[in-house]
């Protein structure tokens, strides 16, 4: 074997740069294996996350208004839920006047919203702009009472 | 010279470089791609039902904690069991003396047994809400009563919700917080220091003037039972305003006691 004085040389040169690269390889495999474990990337430049939301939330405030209802005091320190039950029970005519009254004021306060309530298939109370089987599905929830459910439904529609 | 540049460690240098560049691009390329996330939530309604499901089951704890609320603080007035020692008349009127020392501990161990029974009695057909139910008859419920607010919180509720693309498993605390005043009813000591307040008055019409004063949920009713003797003996019957749905039937609470 012979080795002259050049071939030592560029042998020693590319043993340092297959160190260099080398190292370079084992940084990039580590930076990668960091980043790529990041549920959120470092911000470098510029980007921003882009999310779009579809326009449907209707649902939640349905049931935000029917729990509301449910709850709302009255004049008398009575609640809607109260008066359903009551009416349940005793079947009085005037009880269900009194929920159609105070329900009315309670879903007109805001003449942009469209409500309609339905307790045990019967509609209390009805917006003239609301067609059945427009706007959003309804909200419901049930009231237990001697082992029966007397089932509450809340439809609704932007007027 | 330490440098030499030879044409072989030009080549050898430029290839470090090159290598270097490659590298850090793709570096750049992979960070900055990384966070552009641009995506449209399409299924979106599957988080709104999980929050109406959450929503729901909240509102039927807050439903069964005040109706086994009333009916715990019904149960209470029966016998005397808010007075300590209770001591009878002859007519089985009880004498109301001091508060009982273990009140909140007795209405909280009422209010367990209530807060279940009524669970019990709550068909559902939705899987969560029988998982909800399965949770309270585990006791998976942990409520606490102070002498007038009671906050209660369960665990273990499972909302499952699937579609197309996403499924959602969601296992939130529930948590409801009511108080006596807000049902409609004075709590224990505040009667208790009504009656003190009130048993210095010399008539019964002072006397119901006087509850009525202290109290917000009750109506009053006073009556000399000794009239016919000097030592006069007040009957105190406390009636609340408003009337509870207790075992299924819409009444009023009554308390009765002597007042000494």
């Amino acid at each position: 074997m012979k080795l002259k004085k050049g071939a030592i040389g560029a042998t020693i040169t590319w043993m340092v740069a297959f160190v260099i690269i080398f190292l370079i390889m084992v940084l990039f495999i580590t930076f990668t294996g960091i980043l790529a474990g990041k549920k959120f990337a470092p911000i470098v430049g510029e980007g921003r996350s882009e999310i779009r939301v579809p326009e449907s939330m209707d649902n939640l405030n349905t049931q935000r208004k029917l729990l509301y209802l449910f709850n709302a005091p009255l004049d008398d320190g009575s609640t809607i839920k109260e008066l359903i039950v009551n009416w349940n029970l005793t079947g009085n005519p005037e009880i269900k006047d009194k929920i159609i009254k105070n329900v009315k004021s309670i879903l007109e306060e805001q003449k942009e919203n469209c409500y309609s309530l339905k307790v045990n298939d019967i509609f209390l109370y009805k917006s003239d702009k609301i067609s059945l089987g427009e706007g959003s599905e309804p909200s419901e929830a049930y009231i237990f009472l001697n082992n029966q459910k007397i089932n509450i439904k809340l439809y609704f529609k932007r007027c | 010279m330490l440098i030499k540049n030879k044409k072989g460690d030009f080549s050898v240098v430029l290839l470090v470089f090159l290598v270097l560049l490659v590298v850090l691009g793709s570096l750049f390329i992979f960070s900055t791609r990384s966070q552009k996330v641009v995506t449209e939530l399409s299924g979106l309604d599957i988080m709104n039902s999980v929050q109406l499901e959450k929503n729901l089951a909240q509102f039927y704890v807050m439903e069964a904690a005040e109706t086994s609320l009333a009916e715990s603080y019904k149960e209470m007035t029966l016998h005397g069991q808010y007075i300590k020692n209770p001591t009878f008349d002859l007519e089985l009127n009880v004498k109301f003396g001091m508060l009982s020392d273990t009140l909140n501990e007795d209405l909280g161990t009422v209010f367990n047994e209530k807060f279940k029974k009524n669970f019990e009695n709550y068909y559902f057909n939705e899987e969560y809400l029988k998982n909800l139910e399965d949770s309270v008859m585990a006791n998976k419920f942990n409520p606490s009563f102070d002498g007038e607010k009671l906050k209660i919180d369960i665990s273990g509720l499972m909302i499952k919700e699937f579609s197309e693309k996403i499924n959602v498993f969601y296992s939130p605390e529930i948590f409801a917080e009511t108080s006596l005043s807000k049902i409609g009813l004075d709590n224990f000591s505040r009667i208790y220091e009504a009656k003190e307040g009130c048993k210095i008055q010399k008539s019964a019409e002072f006397i119901k003037t006087c509850f009525e004063n202290r109290l917000i949920g009750f109506n009053v009713e006073v009556v000399n039972k000794n009239s016919s003797k000097d030592e006069p003996l007040f009957f105190v019957t406390l009636t609340s305003k408003k009337e509870f749905l207790v075992d299924g039937k819409l009444e009023s609470i009554k308390l009765s006691f002597i007042l000494i």
